[in-house]
């Protein structure tokens, strides 16, 4: 915590100055921005722009009162995460604090006789608003790089569902390239639906996968061989003759490991396994008016 | 150290805990197989819900357990097994064969009363 | 590359492999793996530790946090004074094995780690060092 407080009898003065004046300084500040070219504040509506303005100004009259910066640092922060999370530019949020800084010291300016401490007092304004600026770009930058974690999470599922049916088949439709990071949020999504749906079959649909050479079909049987372990039995579909040989070149561990050529045939076989079949409702006897 | 083995209509259903050392693994193979040849036992429920790490030596002793039910006309299923668990297993190459798997301690005993009574 | 926060287990009886487990489960939790790479880093731990309580009789295992400009990891070392492996190659060949475990050993470990190396000399001792990176999404 710095020192910013001014000595002496001045120093108070100064400071309530400002204290009563502060509506007219954020109004300074509104204008300002309101000149702003492609400045999202610039677009807010006046009466919003101006109390977010008396805001700022207050709490940067209060730091100046106090001598600390905590409470200001902290509030700048607040700011930084709540404009990212707005969807404004970083620009548009430095700018906001340039602008704050010119109409203070345009104020000062206006009603100060003495050169010496006007420049003082200058330098103090431009030292808390070059620091809040440092802080108000890590907490929107934080924040931002906390979107984009969470929409990469969001992606990655959405990429990779697991479609459950009825009776405990589960569905996963591969679409696209499967490389080693993709192929391990597959492995993981599965089991977890595997877990949630209590599923006993998963049929893996590989139609829409375009390259499937030996990495991919190594992928595919640690996968069929992941679910089997919780005791769930896969079905590759969509398997093409040159994929079938990928996997046989591989050799090894070929239990359970069941393909069949299309999904509707894959269905199938697995409601076979459970016992089931479809069949229209005509050919059910004994069944009454709904 | 010991696991316990509890017995539901002919079914040893052995709730296995957390952090098995090497020395229980065999105690419980041991107990198993002591259990078997006294009794008429259909089978074995080994549930892994607990485990949270199944290494090359558990491994081993799975596929023991299984072989050894299986001499004796009996089935050997492994339930509960963890998705990290599973992953790790898979990636290292053991495959645990020879015995059976369920997603949780009730399919598992369902899966061996359907297999026995399939004969 | 810096490394902080180790932690040493002697190996030397069984009850000591479940030791390095939870010291080598601890700190990749505390690195700030997830489930799953926790889990192939325990597993790691644990096939090492056990070859050398039952080839070496007796031998050390460090964990440790390692950083690199851009990445944050653990690294494991497995360091015995035992008989040392005359065929490294061998070993290292899948389904190798020499006593009653399945032989995924070495060659399983190696899978479950990104960076995997060995030296062994007979007669002298083995060294195993294994690292695992955080994986960013």
């Amino acid at each position: 915590m710095r020192n910013l407080k001014e000595k002496g009898g001045n120093a108070l003065s100064f400071v309530s100055l400002l204290k009563e004046n502060s509506l007219q300084i954020a109004e300074m500040v509104t204008l300002l921005l309101q000149q702003e070219k492609d400045n999202k504040y610039a677009t807010l509506d006046r009466e919003d722009l101006l109390s977010r303005n008396q805001r700022i100004v207050e709490a940067f009259i209060r730091c100046l009162e106090s001598g600390e910066d905590q409470d200001f640092t902290d509030y700048i922060r607040k700011i930084g995460h709540e404009r990212a999370l707005e969807g404004f530019r970083l620009a548009d949020v430095v700018t906001a604090l340039s602008r704050t800084r010119d109409a203070f010291i345009s104020y000062l300016e206006k009603t100060s006789n003495d050169p010496e401490l006007l420049f003082k007092r200058t330098k103090i304004i431009i030292n808390i608003i070059d620091q809040a600026r440092l802080k108000i770009g890590e907490a929107y930058l934080q924040t931002r790089e906390e979107i984009i974690s969470q929409q990469k999470v969001a992606l990655i599922e959405l990429s990779t569902p697991v479609i459950p049916l009825f009776e405990g088949i589960l569905i996963i439709p591969l679409i696209g390239t499967i490389d080693t990071g993709r192929a391990q949020d597959v492995l993981e999504n599965l089991l977890q639906g595997i877990i949630r749906e209590q599923a006993q079959i998963a049929i893996i649909d590989v139609t829409g996968v375009p390259v499937i050479d030996t990495a991919v079909a190594d992928h595919l049987i640690k996968a069929v061989q992941a679910a089997n372990l919780l005791g769930c039995t896969c079905i590759l579909v969509g398997i093409g003759p040159e994929v079938a040989q990928a996997i046989v070149s591989l050799g090894v561990y070929f239990t359970n490991i069941i393909t069949k050529r299309s999904l509707r045939q894959g269905l199938e076989y697995a409601l076979q396994l459970l016992g089931l079949e479809i069949s229209s409702i005509n050919s059910l006897t004994g069944r009454s008016n709904l | 150290m010991n696991t316990p083995i509890m017995e539901i209509d002919n079914i040893l259903v052995v709730p296995v805990q957390s952090s098995l050392s090497d020395a229980a693994a065999l105690k419980m193979q041991k107990d198993l197989a002591s259990i078997i040849s006294k009794r008429s036992i259909q089978g074995i429920v080994i549930d892994l819900t607990d485990v949270d790490l199944v290494d090359s030596f558990i491994a081993r002793v799975l596929v023991d357990i299984g072989g050894m039910t299986r001499l004796m006309g009996a089935i050997t299923v492994a339930t509960g097994i963890q998705p990290a668990v599973a992953i790790t297993l898979v990636e290292m190459g053991l495959t645990v064969e020879g015995v059976l798997t369920a997603l949780d301690l009730q399919q598992g005993i369902n899966k061996l009363r359907l297999l026995k009574k399939e004969g | 590359m810096g490394t902080f926060q180790e932690t040493r287990v002697y190996l030397k009886q069984e009850l000591d492999i479940v030791s390095a487990r939870h010291a080598g489960r601890l700190l990749a939790r505390q690195i700030g793996f997830n489930l799953v790479d926790e889990t192939r880093i325990t597993t790691a731990i644990s096939e090492l530790a056990r070859n050398i309580v039952l080839y070496a009789k007796e031998g050390t295992v460090y964990i440790r946090t390692v950083y690199t400009n851009e990445q944050k990891g653990i690294e494991i070392l497995v360091s015995d004074d035992g008989p040392g492996i005359e065929n490294v190659e061998l070993a290292l060949r899948d389904g190798f094995s020499t006593s009653r475990g399945l032989g995924a050993g070495l060659p399983g470990t190696r899978r479950l780690m990104d960076e995997f190396e060995i030296k062994s000399t007979v007669g002298v001792g083995t060294q195993v060092l294994v690292r695992k990176w955080l994986r960013s999404i």
